[in-house]
């Protein structure tokens, strides 16, 4: 009813039509804006929201000994760059396609790799560790990987992971479900 | 498995994901502060490459507006002395005329004919600076004149007779495939 008045409304312009974006600007954006106009410390405030997502990127990909160091240095390779950064309302996106590239540009200088086997799965089933866990959720393709370390080890919900990355919500729920089911095979959970 | 719980944590918690959030949660980020260095520098919006684009065009604006009044001024001095000269007789007219033989004066009138037009084609191969721009064309006489328009009808048959000839050694003419091209569209 209220959707049927407000297109009403808008077919008729009896009020000037504003759309969400024009009315709430999302804070990353003024955080942004800030950094730039020659404002550096605002950017702790974008690495306290931002940490977690970039955090979960790297840990779903990398040694879990390297994740700090190199969110560190993610971060501070974004701020190098932030006026590269053409629409500020995607610096979420933005700052997890870095970390998703840092993490590729880590394994082509290193090139060793554990390979998690199905031995883990089966040796391990009843009592699991944090680490061996997270290896099996290593060892899922890159979308639901992603996407559970996010949910799980980072504590987000679907509609953050969606916001932050800039998945569509609906992408973030086949991921976190199909990810699961793949997990619970894997980890030998009927 | 309680989809609501998986998604944003509503609803009913399912154990199985309570279990793995509790174990997984020790993974968790610790918070550390993000340490910039003084001498960090935000890299501001690069303003020199579109100024060089800009500086580019007019300096190309410049040179093209120069060039084409070079070579304005390189075309129009012939047209303005073949304008300014109009037909006249290339032999200088001899000045004295009373006391010659006729004989003398053919002869006179003959030598400085030949230096003159080997001058004239010489003028014609001289390298110039602007060679596609200015074209000269040889001064003829009436006779030359008449030969190289002979010659160019000549050509002109030969050109039409070979074509007449490729259209039947390809069979088909013209008019045909024009109307079988009507046919199929």
């Amino acid at each position: 009813m209220i959707e049927a008045e407000a297109t009403a409304e808008m077919l008729l312009m009896t009020q000037p039509f504003r759309s969400p974006e024009e009315t709430e600007e999302p804070i990353e954006v003024t955080l942004v804006r800030a950094v730039l106009a020659g404002e550096p410390d605002r950017f702790a405030r974008l690495y306290e929201i931002y940490a977690p997502l970039v955090h979960g990127i790297l840990l779903a990909r990398v040694p879990r000994d390297e994740v700090d160091d190199l969110t560190q240095e993610i971060f501070l390779h974004a701020l190098k760059k932030l006026h590269t950064l053409r629409d500020a309302k995607a610096f979420g996106p933005w700052i997890a396609m870095i970390a998703r590239n840092r993490a590729m540009d880590f394994h082509r200088s290193t090139r060793e790799t554990v390979e998690v086997t199905e031995q883990i799965a089966i040796t391990n089933a009843p009592n699991r560790t944090a680490k061996e866990v997270l290896d099996l959720i290593r060892s899922l393709p890159d979308a639901y990987r992603e996407t559970l370390v996010l949910r799980f080890v980072e504590g987000m919900t679907g509609p953050e992971i969606a916001s932050r990355t800039g998945l569509t919500p609906a992408s973030v729920r086949v991921n976190l479900h199909r990810g699961v089911k793949l997990l619970r095979e894997r980890m030998g959970v009927a | 498995m309680n989809d609501n719980y998986l998604w944003d944590r509503t609803g009913e918690p399912a154990q199985e994901l309570q279990r793995l959030e509790e174990l997984l949660s020790e993974l968790h980020r610790q918070p550390q502060p993000l340490q910039i260095p003084n001498n960090i520098r935000i890299g501001q919006r690069r303003r020199v490459i579109p100024a060089l684009a800009i500086a580019a065009t007019l300096l190309i604006a410049v040179a093209i507006g120069i060039w084409l009044n070079l070579n304005h001024r390189s075309v129009s001095p012939p047209q303005q002395a073949r304008n300014s000269q109009p037909v006249q007789p290339k032999t200088p007219a001899p000045k004295n005329a009373g006391s010659e033989s006729l004989t003398a004066t053919t002869q006179n009138q003959a030598k400085p004919n030949k230096p003159e037009r080997h001058q004239m084609l010489a003028r014609s191969f001289t390298p110039n600076k602007h060679p596609r721009s200015v074209i000269r064309e040889p001064r003829l006489t009436a006779q030359e004149f008449a030969q190289k328009e002979q010659v160019v009808l000549a050509l002109r048959m030969v050109s039409a007779k070979l074509n007449v000839a490729q259209r039947k050694t390809q069979g088909v003419s013209q008019t045909n495939i024009i109307r079988n091209q009507h046919k199929i569209g």
